[in-house]
């Protein structure tokens, strides 16, 4: 059995969501993903929606996420789709993007988190069912609905902080 | 991981599972498939298959005015878009039945109109009456390469006559025949009401404004007339010491479906599939190369061929020692979320009805908190409205009970949810 880590709730290994409180369950016992403190509910009304006043990426930008408390760029090159997350030891699926070095696991980020992929002309951002969420500008992104980014959109995993950017003249 | 059918039938099921493993354990664990229903390929140019419709109307007292007047129009536009190989019914019911256009006689589209000008409104609501009338008017057409449906409308509770109606429908459903059960307003019983369609494989819907009733009797309608498939059902049989511990239809119709490994799903419209989520709980295993957890037997009646559909699809999982870390199909997860909500929600209502007020709000204002999360704040203020009420009057409003129930179930599946408004 396993642990829900908002309400305590045992549930059986392989469980996607505590039947009691319907928050995420991580089965990832060796490595959990850190919760974060869930308030009342009155706490998670999200802000309305605003557009983004930047132009949308696309799969021709030199793009790069800059995590917040850091000068360097990551890269996107090279890769359609990218899955960005935590690697630890004897993980089957390494996320392609480790973001353990920026303090993940404090801040929340889970093994696999959030997929990015460029489809069309677009890069999109998909949350893998991560325990505490991704958001673009503070809007939350569900796993079956991918959002688009643009560029300067603030991308949120749990509380890890990455700029999303277009590189001018190259990397 | 997706596991496909054999691919030479005219249906195709594939299986999302929510891992690519087994993890070996001396303890039970929890797997998700989900299994989605759909035309194999282009079925070529052919007849739609005739339709025996049978509507069902109330006509108790508590229908006067715009409700019948409303489900008269309905009918009386259904009348006049029968194509040639149609047949339809029209029984209303009160303390006793009527047969105003019957299967058996087709009328010229005014004298038909004229007989459904005389409904008039009185008495109580006795839903086996007019339910029986309904499924008889069916039984006298039935044929091989026909779609068979009863539309049920009722704003009432029927006393007396409930396991009566739930032993016809599921006569109903051995015969080849779905019911749509349809509760108007607030009144009646959406637990029975869910049973009596969930029996068939059919769909409940909560109509909040009676406006709402006109359009979704057409879409029916042309829905039915052009269905790939009815009688679609999914028999689960499972490895001895695996359960199915529940199972949800996501799509059409989000519903729980009926406890028992005969899943009924009811009907596969053209251009649409059928979801249906399964949670197993897997006994303590070892590692092994293979191992079955349940093999699906799909079945359906395919009405354009006037022919009965069976096959088989076995799902098989290795057993590892590890685990094996992998993304998740989104549209799995969503189901899974929405399913478990639609579930807590029923936990909550029914925690309330036993009279364990705590545990009931605390668990609606869970709901509510994972609600506000998701970007549904109106649905979380009707949930935390209900809460609030629940605290303060030590009850749930029958208004509050369908609005949370039949809410968070249309987040399963936003166009086909349940409530109509």
């Amino acid at each position: 059995m396993i642990a829900c880590h908002v309400c305590h709730t045992s549930v059986y290994y392989g469980t996607l969501f505590c039947p009691e409180c319907c928050a995420r369950v991580s089965e990832d016992t060796s490595s959990p993903t850190n919760a974060l403190p869930a308030g009342r509910a009155a706490e998670f009304i999200p802000p309305k929606p605003t557009e983004s006043s930047h132009a949308p990426l696309t799969s021709t930008d030199n793009i790069a996420l800059k995590v917040s408390g850091n000068n360097v760029g990551i890269p996107l090159f090279g890769q359609q789709e990218y899955i960005l997350g935590r690697a630890e030891k004897g993980q089957a699926v390494i996320p392609d993007i480790d973001l353990n070095r920026f303090g993940a696991h404090e801040k929340g980020v889970s093994r696999l988190h959030c997929h990015l992929r460029f489809e069309g002309n677009s890069l999109l951002a998909i949350d893998l069912g991560s325990a505490n969420g991704t958001f673009i500008n503070d809007n939350r992104v569900l796993p079956d609905h991918p959002a688009m980014l643009s560029d300067g959109d603030i991308l949120r995993l749990g509380n890890l902080i990455i700029e999303v950017t277009r590189q001018i003249g190259g990397q | 991981m997706n596991i496909p059918s054999s691919g030479q039938e005219p249906l195709y099921m594939e299986v999302h599972v929510s891992r690519p493993v087994l993890r070996a354990l001396d303890e039970p664990q929890v797997l998700y498939a989900m299994a989605s229903i759909q035309p194999a390929s282009q079925e070529g140019e052919q007849v739609p298959p005739p339709l025996n419709l049978s509507l069902v109307f109330d006509r108790s007292t508590s229908m006067a005015g715009e409700r019948l007047d409303t489900a008269r129009v309905s009918a009386e536009s259904i009348l006049t878009q029968l194509r040639p190989q149609d047949k339809i019914a029209v029984v209303t019911f009160s303390d006793r039945a009527e047969v105003l256009l019957s299967t058996e006689l087709t009328l010229p589209v005014s004298e038909a109109r004229q007989r459904l000008s005389l409904i008039q409104a009185s008495g109580g609501t006795e839903i086996y009456q007019g339910l029986s009338a309904g499924v008889n008017q069916l039984r006298q057409v039935r044929h091989p390469n026909s779609v068979d449906h009863v539309i049920l409308l009722t704003d009432g509770r029927t006393y007396g006559d409930e396991a009566s109606c739930l032993q016809l429908a599921e006569e109903a459903a051995q015969e080849g025949i779905e019911i749509t059960a349809m509760g108007i307003g607030d009144e009646w019983n959406d637990t029975f009401l869910d049973s009596l369609a969930t029996k068939t494989g059919g769909q409940a819907v909560y109509i909040d404004n009676i406006a709402a009733l006109g359009p979704f009797l057409q879409q029916k309608f042309l829905g039915l007339g052009q269905v790939h498939a009815d009688q679609v059902v999914v028999e689960v049989e499972t490895t001895p010491g695996v359960t199915l511990h529940s199972a949800f239809r996501v799509n059409p119709a989000p519903m729980p479906l009926h406890e028992g490994h005969m899943l009924r799903l009811g009907s596969l419209f053209a251009g649409n599939n059928i979801t249906l989520l399964m949670e197993y709980l897997v006994p303590p295993i070892t590692p092994m190369d293979s191992y079955e957890i349940s093999r699906l037997h799909l079945g359906a009646h395919l009405a354009k061929r006037a022919t009965n559909l069976r096959t088989i699809l076995s799902l098989s999982l290795p057993v590892v020692n590890e685990p094996v870390p992998a993304p998740i199909p989104g549209t799995l997860l969503a189901a899974v979320r929405n399913v478990n909500l639609a579930r807590l929600q029923e936990k909550a209502l029914s925690d309330a009805q036993t009279g364990h007020l705590n545990l009931a709000t605390t668990r609606l204002e869970r709901i509510a908190t994972r609600l506000f999360e998701m970007g549904e704040p109106d649905l979380a203020n009707t949930v935390l409205g209900e809460s609030a009420q629940l605290r303060r009057t030590h009850s749930i409003s029958e208004k509050g009970k369908k609005a949370v129930k039949y809410g968070t179930r249309s987040l399963v599946d936003p166009k086909h949810g349940g409530r109509l408004r």
